[in-house]
């Protein structure tokens, strides 16, 4: 399988929403070392659903989580998939990342493509206050219900720094 | 166009009660919450609440230079204590640009494996511990124990090995003590058949996980479940052959599933038992493949700590390490920033985490007395799904120094001893 | 006639200390035997008498939303039927205390009360797991009476075949007349079948491993007994210990009430003495076999399982025996 066809498609697809793409090739193997590959692709925040689509209906992947990056104005998620499962070095991750102003903080579910994506999508909201439009179940996962702060978001610190509680002072840099 | 849309609720009746189970339990090892509706004994709907053991792993990681954060990584967990190191290692060595010698690639297979065999034996108890088959229990964990004594043996320690460290391994497996790993490989390979016989010939023990617990092969791929739960419903994914890395780049595996038993894959339980008990075979061969290949050389690309650490420091970029632990997919993504001693980002999914959707269509449609097998049968580690925060919801802060927490200990001994 | 009543109390009281005693005794064997089967040590012979002691020290919790009064009587309860119960077999070679007084169907309530009294106070406890535990009794006692029932009736109408005019019912006419040796071959087998079901009845009576469901730990967190602590759950530990004796002793009396004493020719003191030493070894043996060795071998089954196999094969089996029995008549 190349990972070339994977983002050249995209981007005969997609055409100009994909902004940046990038493919990172990396050998394994002590006796006769192979290529596996990573593959990163930048979208638009209006354009992550159509991008997802594409994936899910090309290329039957697998989601393994959404990761997010705080950059200060923006957060950055990383939609962290995999495609090609099910064969021996068949596999390439690929991370669609799509940039989120803080200031209109919304994202479309995946949800009703990919159901797995529920238990990322919730955390991503609990953790950053992203708002993802449509999912299914928008509840706290991993903290306490009525927990309102917000422990990703760096803007946030002092917020959430009031209700941590640290068992032992760890060299005067947890402050 | 897939219609990926699964049927997430059972039809057809009204819930009489509802039973919460957790986050204290007899069938659960470790805290979560489950909120059941029940009609009769038929379950209906099922609610889940994770994250009581949500300790600011990944807070704390980021305010941490790399090694020390190597350490925290290795304490996510206990039972899948190397995975983690594993994948968090890969990570930033992809991100950083850093080289493993051959002969610490081969050192990593070997420990993760022998966690695979320790790992897998210790569900097997859990799981006939949850059936009421304590007999089995004992006799698995005894069984257990020789994998446990060949890690101390080896890494020094039974659970948190400390072995893997950026660019290599800290500690070697000298010829001395290849004999004593044999030892225990043959021990192993003598008793495999007879856990097989007890677990998978055992009626009553059919009786009870035959068709409970069913995930099938279309709900596993939308729901994205991971490890040896989506082998056991037939979908063949496994990092070891989909994106070889370390030694298993070497050898020629398989993803295993219950066709390898010879039964057609339903995804219940008693397949869960198969391809966990295959999964124990396949290590023993994968560990003689190592230490009968174990190459010579160098530990680690830079064996000065502070060398290590100015290196990672200069280095910027991102790394995504995958390592297939006894439960599953573990993934970790970084992103170094150059001249950050710390991680701009740091994201840990441990298995559980991707399986955890998963328990719901498991679930629903069995009866009561299935909910703890068929919530042991996913081989749940919650340690590893919840991470981040330790939360005071009162809001006070209190910061104990280490000095007074020892104080604190001490009197609260000698109230008890009175 | 103050005299007897004084001598009848006095027995009565020997037979229910000794009664709970031998019931502790056989369950400090019960857990070391067990043990040591799945390669553990397990621990001392002495550890029931420390857990009952323990037990009675503790404090008695009573949860808000239980019905107080029916939560408190329900272990008496239990344990008082299950002392009665003792009064009417035929312990060590000795007739009934109360022979005289009632028979084998009034056993047979005798035995279904203390699970009664489980079950009550599993739904006075007030908590969901109890209730479920509650439940899944009931059923259970629903799928085992069938079989049990068809045993006792079976062997009793046998012998009133065979010894017509004796109240055959009695415990003492059936510990006295043993069937083995009064039916021709095809009864022997039905009689054979009719041990083999009431074997199998045994651990279900007891609620042991694979049958006990009502109290299954891992499930429903204690079930039954999940409210229950200190006094009162000490008195159902007593009562359960007290059952296991009389559920082995009944068996004994119906189907091994041999004795060695007069095989050996040896009366008075030392006759008593025998005979009643190897009662205490029937009735090891029957706990062994029935109970000890089918909770280490054997995952604990679902409610719904339980009754399919006690309703079809069981019962089938018993059924079975009973006609065999009743054909051997004709043959």
């Amino acid at each position: 399988m190349n990972p070339e066809q994977i983002l050249s498609s995209f981007k005969e697809s997609l055409g100009e929403k994909v902004l940046d793409d990038r493919t990172v090739e990396r050998k394994v193997g002590t006796v006769a070392p192979k290529s596996v590959y990573d593959l990163w692709l930048t979208v638009d925040r209006s354009d992550l659903h159509d991008a997802v689509a594409y994936l899910c209906a090309e290329y039957n992947p697998h989601l393994t989580v959404i990761s997010g990056d705080d950059l200060g104005d923006d957060v950055a998620f990383n939609y962290h998939f995999t495609t090609g499962w099910g064969e021996r070095y068949g596999e390439a991750t690929l991370t669609i990342r799509t940039v989120v102003p803080k200031n209109d903080f919304r994202l479309p579910t995946i949800c009703d493509l990919l159901p797995g994506a529920q238990t990322s999508e919730r955390e991503k909201h609990e953790f950053f206050g992203l708002e993802v439009e449509g999912i299914p179940d928008d509840r706290n996962l991993f903290l306490p219900e009525d927990m309102t702060i917000h422990p990703w978001r760096k803007d946030l610190q002092a917020e959430t720094d009031k209700q941590v509680k640290r068992l032992v002072k760890w060299e005067e840099r947890d402050e | 166009m897939n219609n990926r849309s699964i049927d997430l609720e059972v039809g057809g009746s009204t819930a009489c009660y509802s039973v919460p189970v957790g986050p204290v339990h007899p069938a659960l090892k470790e805290p979560i919450r489950f909120q059941f509706e029940l009609d009769g004994e038929r379950i209906v709907g099922v609610d889940i609440k994770p994250g009581f053991v949500h300790r600011g792993i990944e807070y704390m990681g980021m305010r941490r230079n790399l090694i020390q954060t190597l350490y925290l990584a290795e304490r996510i967990c206990g039972i899948c204590s190397i995975s983690h190191p594993l994948a968090f290692t890969q990570a930033v060595e992809n991100a950083a640009g850093i080289e493993v010698p051959p002969r610490a690639q081969y050192i990593r297979t070997i420990i993760g494996e022998l966690e695979r065999i320790h790992s897998h034996l210790l569900w097997a108890g859990i799981g006939a511990h949850e059936l009421g088959f304590d007999t089995l229990l004992h006799l698995v964990w005894k069984v257990r124990e020789k994998a446990m004594d060949l890690l101390e043996q080896l890494t020094g320690n039974r659970v948190d090995y400390a072995i893997p460290i950026f660019g290599g391994v800290r500690r070697d497996i000298p010829k001395e003590k290849a004999p004593l790993a044999y030892e225990a490989l043959d021990y192993y390979k003598r008793l495999l058949q007879d856990l097989i016989d007890a677990f998978l010939h055992d009626k009553s023990v059919e009786m009870r996980t035959r068709n409970i617990g069913v995930m099938t092969y279309d709900q596993a791929v939308a729901l994205c479940a991971v490890g040896p739960t989506t082998r056991a419903s037939g979908v063949k994914k496994d990092v070891r052959v989909d994106m070889p890395y370390l030694a298993y780049a070497d050898m020629d595996l398989h993803a295993i599933t219950p066709e390898d038993y010879g039964t057609e894959p339903i995804g219940d339980v008693f397949d869960n038992i198969i391809v966990r008990l295959l999964e124990v075979g396949q290590a023993i061969e994968i560990i003689e493949f190592c230490l009968e290949n174990l190459p010579e050389g160098e530990l680690t690309s830079i064996p000065k700590v502070p060398a290590l650490l100015a290196a990672l420091k200069k280095a910027s970029g991102e790394g995504i390490g995958r390592h297939e632990a006894p439960r599953g997919e573990v993934f970790h993504y970084v992103r170094l920033e150059e001249d950050v001693e710390e991680m701009a980002v740091w994201k840990v999914r441990a298995p559980t985490y991707g399986n955890l959707i998963g328990w719901v269509p498991k679930f629903l449609g069995d009866e009561v007395a299935d909910i703890p097998i068929v919530a042991a049968s996913i081989d749940p580690c919650m340690c590893c799904m919840d991470r981040v925060h330790l939360v005071d919801g009162v809001g006070a802060e209190s910061v104990k120094t280490k000095t007074e927490l020892v104080r604190l200990s001490r009197e609260k001994t000698r109230r008890i001893c009175g | 006639m103050s005299a007897t009543i004084v001598h009848a109390v006095w027995q009565g009281i020997v037979i229910l200390f000794g009664g709970a005693l031998l019931g502790m005794v056989y369950k400090g064997f019960d857990r070391k035997l067990a043990a040591q089967m799945q390669g553990r040590i397990g621990p001392p012979l002495r550890q029931p008498f420390y857990d009952v002691v323990k037990l009675m020290v503790k404090e008695n919790v009573v949860p808000d939303h239980a019905v107080g009064w029916l939560y408190n009587l329900m272990p008496l309860l239990s344990l008082a039927a299950v002392g009665t119960l003792l009064f009417y077999l035929p312990l060590g070679g000795f007739k009934p205390l109360l022979g005289g007084y009632g028979d084998l169907i009034l056993i047979l309530y005798l035995l279904a009360v203390p699970s009664l009294a489980m079950v009550v106070g599993g739904f006075a406890a007030g908590s969901p797991f109890a209730t479920v535990g509650a439940q899944r009794e009931m059923v259970m006692m629903m799928a085992y009476e069938f079989p049990l029932a068809i045993t006792f009736l079976s062997i009793a109408w046998r012998l009133s075949v065979v010894l017509p005019g004796q109240p055959i019912f009695s415990l003492t006419t059936l510990a006295a007349n043993p069937l083995w040796g009064l039916v021709g071959p095809i009864g022997f087998i039905g009689l054979l079948l009719l041990f083999l079901s009431l074997f199998i009845v045994t651990p279900a009576e007891l609620a042991k491993i694979p049958f006990d469901i009502p109290e299954a730990e891992t499930e429903i967190a204690g079930g039954l007994l999940a409210e229950y602590s200190g006094r009162n759950l000490a008195m159902f530990y007593l009562g359960d210990a007290i059952k296991m004796v009389a559920m082995a002793s009944l068996m004994v009396a119906l189907f091994f009430p041999y004795g060695l004493a007069n095989l050996f020719h040896v009366t008075g003191a030392w006759g008593g003495l025998i005979d009643v030493a190897f009662f205490l070894v029937k009735v090891f043996v029957v706990i062994f076999v029935a109970v000890i060795t089918v909770r280490v071998g054997f995952a604990r089954l679902k409610v719904g399982q339980v009754t399919r196999l006690f309703w079809l094969p069981v019962t089938g089996v018993s059924l079975l025996g009973m006609l065999l029995l009743a054909l051997d008549r004709f043959v």
